[in-house]
């Protein structure tokens, strides 16, 4: 039995939403159709949302996508109101930068998301029958994971270059 | 003619650029404003993002906010910007071409002006029968001409043109005679004027109250001839005070002389501020035109005025002519030409001999008049009484039927009700104007015959009161009308919602049910019929309510006959003839997109239901392919079971039956569609890429096994030279051990007892010295065994030599077996016979010497380097050379130097040892090939060592090493 349907009572934590669900709201932005209705439904989202960003937070591209806006804010402010016009051409480029690494996930990019992390933990993900959380916890791993292969490869890199040295 | 020009001021607003360029600044000031509201947002949205962890939902959302603000922010600057720009180009254009607009302003009126002038003309010349005539008379001389000269002047059409030609002619003649006086003073009426007092009536005067537009109006041709007739008046006023009747009677018209100037004044006013009006909106012009002309009085007037020309030109023919009777009759038509033109009653005396009854009757109709007036405001107060009422009354309705709180129902009863009592208002508005427009005609009637003209404008007045009330009551029909549509619409509106949110909550709770992959199969096909019934039911409720919605309205509106919409017809039309079809409805547009909606939800209704179906009877495939899995899965455990085989074994053989279970699956589904459709061929290349993986998977598996196969026996192969190099390693250097230990103990040996016999032959040389000859032969006895101890000692090195050449040679052949070296004994005797010969020939390299010293390196007397030796060697020339027997050795050369040395020259037989030393050789060959070894390798992992057994015959030799670190 699927985990959608026997828990349709609960999809009010990280913890518990089944991961299709999670997605299904994280691509068309409306939790209405899952978590109630109007202010409500936007409530309950927020608090998934907000475990999610403390167990996973955001992801390295999203957040170079707002650093690079708070730039382009900080020149508009610069050129609009301090007097420094010739900074409005730079906060364009800024601004065009940083839309280029906002990119949206589409159902065929989860797909491929899933697919991949099944075959790296060896066993079929289905995201019918598993929690966001669990989903997130098995690509929290794997990042992990490629972080300290990351390391050690520099590392030894370093190592070798000093060695030849 | 003098013609008033048209003054700027009449056409252009005088402060018209300022108030734009006043527009432009004041809208410069509001981009200001708007300018700086957004440098704000700007300013606090970089306030609020530079402080942002990006940690929580309201983070993101916050600073999405501000990227979103700024965003509008800068795009809407950017606008302001550009208006700035078109704003700063448009004041630069108003100041610098505000000269240029005025004289193209001025250029405009002149031509205006001039357009007008010929307008007025133009009209003046329609309507001008002397200018007509001309053009009869001269139309007429060009017929006579005509005639006369195609059928000669006699010819009865050439004598009746001309006959025509000449009574037309004398027309014209005689009017530009008569009128020749009256000429003089065109232009110069005001003058005429001047003299003219008839009754006391300053004609001059009443033309000088007339207001600046009316005294433009005087330029045209109209006033030109009232002109004609104040001059003709003139005359005829001299004329009439002459005799005593015309005085009489002109003293009596003279009394309403007053009352026609002032009505004629008034309305050439009028018309000649419509006219004004007329060129600048020609629209209100012409209305304002029917307004004032309203009064068909002026049509006699003016056929009055005409008349005047002909009294005129009499007149004038008379007094020129001094013909008083003639004179005293024009005086009577003259009074009856007034009299016409003050009333518009032609018969003059009918007029005055109704004028006594008229006065006589006048005081009954004006009791009459006061009684209707009491009774009409009477009346009119009641009725603006309950007027009041219904306008309360109104007021509460529609106050009522705007609140919120109320149901669309109650809504649609309150307005139904309030549109009601507005038309009862509408219809008192209208009565009490009713009243008003009596009362005051019944004043006009009874006041007949005199031109007040307050009392004129009141009647106008109350005419357009009634007109206006009259428009209201068709308002208040036309509003209940539309009222009523109104709420008729709002009913359709509320039904329509109902009936789609009815049909959304069953189809979304029947797609639930259709979608569920938990319940049955055959509930979701109950749940699909389920679904298609309620959607057929809604869609028929739909158009019946579209349908019965149209007929109500048409009913409200009037109109005959009933439509009725036939859906299913509606689907099949191409756009246009769609078009067409709804058209015909004649329904309004709300409706008519209703129907285009649901014509496309049926539609989608329908592709749903398509798809949907393919569903189910996927669905229904793969419940039919998992159950056959199943089967097949248990089928293969069991069997697996049975067989023993290994788990491995048995997921191969699952997943080869599931693959075939979905080669089984799609080759059923791709019966269901028609060959040749996109679905099919989508499937065929699904069955087709599962088939060829199939394939390469077999074909990959089958390779997997030749290559283990293939390495498997490499590394057999491998093992086994491995094994036996070592095996041969091991046994040579056993043996090479063994012989050399042998070799040595013997040398070691024979070092001894040398040295015992040097000591005992020192000890016998000095017995000999001091025993004599018997201590000789001791010694020499001693010397000669030294001597054979010495030869042993060179058999043995020589033995040795020899054994290492061959095991060199051993060791050579290994080499090359184990190089994959096919002729490996051939070319180990080559090399060895290169070795020796190499050996052989290193004494030819340099001329000999007794003694190489300690250098090592050779060289001739040229000083080029031949050799390299040990120390201390000896090194014969080639000629001595040649005199050493070839097949002696230089161990053999040496043994024979030091025979000779120690004989004094005699020989010895070297053939013995050399038959010795063949024989050890012998000896260790065969000892060589006698030795079996048997090696055992043990592997301890837990202590980590191997232990290496050699075995020959019962002796057992162990070496323990520890395992290599890579093996662990």
């Amino acid at each position: 039995m699927r985990l959608s349907s026997t828990l349709s009572r609960n999809y009010r934590s990280f913890e518990t939403i089944p991961a299709d669900i999670y997605f299904k709201i994280l691509e068309s932005r409306d939790p209405s159709p899952y978590l109630g209705k109007g202010l409500k439904a936007q409530k309950r989202w927020d608090v998934i949302y907000n475990d999610f960003l403390k167990f996973y937070g955001i992801s390295k591209e999203y957040r170079t996508y707002l650093e690079k806006m708070r730039k382009a804010i900080k020149l508009y402010d610069q050129a609009y109101n301090k007097g420094q016009i010739h900074k409005k051409l730079i906060a364009d480029l800024t601004f065009k930068e940083a839309q280029s690494y906002l990119t949206t996930a589409t159902r065929e990019d989860i797909a491929v998301v899933v697919a991949s992390v099944s075959m790296r933990v060896g066993f079929p993900l289905k995201l019918e029958d598993i929690t966001a959380k669990e989903f997130y916890a098995y690509l929290k791993a794997l990042r992990d994971k490629d972080q300290a292969e990351k390391e050690n490869q520099a590392k030894q890199t370093l190592k070798n270059g000093r060695g030849s040295n | 003619m003098a013609e008033a020009a048209i003054r700027n001021d009449q056409i252009l607003e005088p402060t018209l650029f300022e108030v734009q360029t006043q527009n432009a600044l004041e809208f410069e000031k509001a981009l200001k404003g708007v300018k700086d509201g957004f440098t704000s947002i700007i300013s606090e949205s970089a306030k609020a993002s530079q402080g942002n962890t990006f940690e929580t939902v309201e983070d993101l959302r916050n600073m999405e906010q501000a990227i979103n603000n700024v965003k509008k922010s800068a795009d809407n600057l950017n606008k302001v910007r550009n208006e700035e720009l078109k704003l700063q180009e448009r004041l630069k254009k108003l100041q610098a071409g505000e000269l240029d607009e005025k004289l193209k302003l001025q250029e405009q009126i002149r031509r205006e002006t001039k357009a007008r002038r010929d307008e007025i003309k133009a009209k003046a010349d329609e309507g001008n029968a002397y200018k007509k005539l001309t053009k009869e008379v001269n139309a007429l001389s060009d017929e006579y001409k005509r005639l006369a000269a195609e059928q000669g002047t006699n010819s009865e059409a050439a004598q009746k043109a001309l006959a025509a030609f000449t009574k037309a002619n004398d027309k014209l003649e005689e009017i530009n005679k008569s009128a020749k006086d009256g000429r003089r003073n065109v232009g110069r009426y005001r003058e005429s004027l001047e003299g003219l007092s008839v009754g006391g009536f300053n004609v001059a005067a009443s033309f000088g109250a007339a207001s600046t537009a009316a005294k433009a109006f005087l330029a045209n041709p109209v006033v030109a001839a009232v002109a004609a007739i104040s001059a003709g008046l003139l005359i005829l006023g001299r004329a009439f005070q002459k005799s005593e009747t015309g005085a009489k009677l002109l003293n009596k018209a003279a009394a309403i002389t007053e009352g026609l100037f002032a009505g004629v004044v008034r309305i050439v006013d009028s018309a000649t501020q419509s006219l004004i009006s007329f060129t600048q909106d020609p629209v209100e012009g012409l209305k304002n035109l029917a307004f004032n002309i309203f009064d068909l009085l002026i049509l006699a007037r003016l056929e009055a005025i005409l008349n005047y020309f002909v009294i005129i030109k009499d007149a004038v023919q008379g007094l020129i002519e001094q013909d008083w009777e003639k004179l005293g009759g024009l005086a009577e038509r003259s009074v009856n030409n007034f009299v016409q033109l003050t009333t518009g009653v032609r018969d003059a005396t009918k007029a005055f001999s109704d004028f006594t009854s008229e006065v006589s009757k006048g005081a009954v109709e004006f009791d009459a008049l006061n009684t209707l007036t009491i009774n009409t405001r009477k009346e009119n107060r009641l009725l603006a009484v309950q007027l009041a009422r219904t306008t309360a009354e109104y007021e509460k309705l529609t106050a009522a039927a705007d609140s919120d709180g109320i149901a669309l129902k109650e809504r649609i009863a309150l307005t139904q009700a309030a549109a009601e009592v507005q038309k009862e208002a509408a219809d008192q508005e209208l009565q009490i104007a009713r009243n008003n427009l009596n009362l005051i005609n019944a004043e006009v009637q009874a006041r007949r015959g005199q031109m007040i003209p307050e009392l004129l404008d009141e009647q106008v007045q109350a005419r357009v009161a009634f007109i206006e009330a009259q428009k209201n009551a068709t308002n208040a029909l036309f509003e209940i009308q539309e009222l009523e549509i109104r709420n008729r619409l709002d009913y359709f509106d509320q039904t329509e919602d109902d009936l789609v949110d009815f049909r959304d909550r069953q189809k979304s709770i029947n797609e639930d049910i259709v979608g569920d992959e938990t319940a049955t199969l055959e509930a979701r096909q109950a749940a699909y019929q389920e679904n298609l019934v309620q959607g057929r039911r809604q869609l028929t409720a739909s158009v019946q309510l579209i349908e019965d919605t149209a007929n109500e309205l048409r009913r409200i509106r009037g109109q005959e006959g009933e439509i009725q919409i036939n859906f299913e017809d509606l689907i099949d039309l191409d756009p246009i003839e769609l078009n067409r079809a709804l058209d015909d409805l004649q329904l309004v547009e709300r409706q008519r997109k209703r129907i285009l909606e649901l014509l496309k939800e049926e539609q989608q209704f329908r592709r749903d239901n398509i798809n949907t179906q393919k569903e189910l009877n996927q669905v229904e495939q793969e419940t039919k392919r998992i159950t056959d899995d199943i089967i097949s899965q248990r089928i293969a455990l069991a069997k697996a079971s049975f067989e023993f085989a290994d788990a491995e074994k048995i997921r191969e053989q699952l997943a080869k039956q599931r693959r075939q279970n979905e080669v089984d699956a799609l080759r059923a589904e791709i019966q269901q569609f028609e060959e040749g459709s996109q679905k099919r061929i989508e499937l065929e290349r699904q069955l087709n890429d599962i088939l060829l993986d199939i394939q390469l998977e077999k074909l990959d598996k089958e390779k997997e096994e030749r290559d283990k196969a293939r390495k498997e026996e490499e590394e057999s192969t491998k093992e086994s030279i491995a094994k036996r190099t070592e095996l041969e390693r091991a046994a040579i250097e056993q043996v090479s051990n063994l012989i050399k230990q042998n070799s040595e103990e013997r040398l070691t040996a024979l070092d001894e007892q040398i040295n015992a016999s040097l000591s005992r032959q020192e000890q016998l040389a000095e017995a000999a010295e001091q025993r004599g000859l018997e201590a000789s032969e001791s010694l020499a006895l001693e010397q000669q065994r030294q001597r054979e101890l010495e030869l042993q000692r060179q058999r043995q090195l020589k033995e040795q030599q020899q054994f290492e050449l061959a095991l060199a040679a051993i060791q050579t052949y290994q080499q090359k077996v184990r190089s994959g070296d096919k002729n490996a004994l051939t070319s180990t005797a080559v090399e060895m016979l290169a070795l020796e010969s190499f050996t052989k020939t290193l004494v030819g390299f340099f001329e000999g010497t007794e003694d190489t010293g300690k250098a090592g390196v050779l060289s001739d007397k040229h000083g080029k380097i031949t050799g390299y030796t040990h120390e201390n060697e000896r090194v014969v020339p080639k000629k001595w050379n040649a005199m050493i027997p070839s097949n002696m050795s230089n161990f053999e050369l040496a043994r024979v130097a030091q025979d000779y040395a120690a004989t004094g020259g005699q020989t010895v037989d070297t053939s013995e040892v050399f038959e010795q030393m063949n024989m050890q050789l012998k000896g260790v060959n065969d000892k060589l090939h006698a030795i079996e070894y048997r090696r055992e390798l043990t592997i301890d992992d837990v202590l980590g060592v191997v232990k290496e057994s050699f075995k020959k015959g019962t002796v057992t030799k162990t070496r323990i090493s520890r395992i290599p670190k890579y093996r662990k």
